[in-house]
């Protein structure tokens, strides 16, 4: 593959959206679950990412709602943003798949 | 329900670009707000210094909107090739009298010895930007910014830096920045016509003879003056256009380094080629080397970026 590999950040908003649409806060709160709480994403570095992904083409603008005179925009994945994750995927499975058998191999000699 | 903090955030987010404010500013707001504390007063120092960041990221992303960027690219295209022609032209005569009068003293050789070395690397940048070789000329270009730089060391450990060295180091730097910035010579073919070649060669030329003979004493600081000079009339046949300006503007370089030397106290005591040490001070050695990093730092952000789209666009020649 060409591509570059994605970034942490935007592999987890990916993966946020691939369970579905989901407003700013919602990717925040997610991204946070799926890393365990690693990765805390804030609104700087969040906005920066959506804005580059809706450039790209990898996501798109799902729906806008008012919710407490605030306004809630929903992003989704579009069919080339799940194509690009799922690539990501299966490089990393790829990586970690030999990563795991040399450790293996090695616990085994050991 | 908390108007200070949301006045707070807002006039945070006066740091992203209009476009961007206009697409996402009430969704940041509603975002930044959702995650205050009850009773929050001031926007946090990380949530700050991350909005900070993301404006930085957005604003030094390669822009597909934005217009200004192309029209840069275009005028460093256009200097890539304009401004070996220049400084080879201007450096030409001065080389040549030199090598004429060597009998009049051994400082004169070693002048004309390293003066025709610059030239040789100016004279073989320009001809490779003509035959549009973007790549060799981009690593002639650096091999001469080495040597020059090289050259320049001397003088800052004696304590002396010139006005040429800074003016030909910071002209080499430039062309660095244009040809990797740039799509190159073959774009500035597009752009350029004979009448462009003609006067890049014939103005500092002219200028250089003249400077030769009726100023000789003050060599050093004519370069900056030739090659701005040759900065309006080229930028004019460009076309009085926003890319003549920005040609213009990047021509204009050398001229930073007129005002930065007449601002600083002068280096040399005696003639052009007996070079006594005087005292450059950091100040002006500062202030000369300052305008080479920016360039390489543009250079090299553009390196950056060319190496990360090579994958992606195939486009590289």
């Amino acid at each position: 593959m060409s591509q570059r590999p994605l970034q942490e950040p935007t592999f987890l908003i990916l993966t946020a959206l691939a369970a579905g649409a989901q407003h700013g806060y919602g990717i925040m709160t997610d991204v946070t679950d799926i890393s365990a709480g690693r990765v805390k994403l804030r609104a700087g570095t969040l906005y920066a990412a959506l804005d580059r992904l809706a450039d790209e083409g990898l996501i798109e603008v799902d729906r806008e709602e008012i919710v407490d005179t605030r306004l809630r925009r929903y992003y989704r994945l579009t069919p080339p943003g799940a194509q690009r994750l799922a690539a990501e995927v299966e490089r990393m499975r790829a990586h970690t798949t030999v990563a795991a058998r040399r450790l293996g191999l090695l616990g085994g000699l050991a | 329900m908390n108007a200070t903090l949301e006045a707070r955030y807002r006039r945070l987010l006066v740091m992203y670009p209009a476009e961007h404010r206009r697409k996402h500013q009430d969704e940041m707001l509603g975002v930044l707000m959702t995650g205050a504390r009850a009773g929050q007063l001031r926007p946090g120092v990380r949530d700050t210094a991350n909005l900070i960041w993301g404006a930085l990221l957005i604003r030094l992303r390669p822009a597909r909107r934005d217009t200004a960027w192309p029209l840069w690219r275009d005028a460093l295209a256009v200097v890539s090739v304009l401004l070996p022609l220049i400084v080879a032209a201007y450096s030409a005569l001065p080389s040549l009298a030199a090598l004429a009068s060597h009998a009049e003293g051994t400082s004169l050789v070693v002048f004309a010895v390293v003066n025709a070395q610059t030239l040789g690397g100016w004279l073989i940048l320009a001809v490779l930007t003509l035959l549009r070789l973007r790549r060799t000329a981009m690593l002639t270009a650096a091999a001469l910014l080495i040597w020059l730089a090289y050259m320049a060391s001397f003088q800052i450990y004696w304590g002396y830096l010139g006005a040429t060295s800074m003016v030909t180091l910071a002209a080499a730097g430039l062309e660095l920045a244009a040809l990797v910035a740039s799509a190159g010579p073959a774009r500035a073919m597009q752009i350029l016509g004979w009448q462009h070649y003609a006067a890049a060669l014939a103005i500092p030329l002219g200028l250089a003879a003249a400077v030769h003979w009726l100023w000789p004493d003050h060599l050093a600081v004519s370069a900056a003056i030739v090659i701005t000079v040759c900065a309006m009339p080229l930028a004019g046949l460009t076309l009085a256009s926003p890319l003549g300006k920005r040609v213009a503007t990047l021509l204009a370089l050398p001229a930073y380094y007129l005002i930065v030397y007449i601002l600083t106290p002068p280096p040399m005591i005696g003639g052009p080629y007996v070079s006594t040490p005087g005292s450059a001070g950091p100040l002006r050695i500062t202030l000369s080397l300052l305008p080479l990093a920016v360039l390489l730092c543009v250079a090299f952000r553009a390196a950056l970026r060319a190496v990360r789209h090579i994958p992606a666009s195939g486009q590289q020649s």
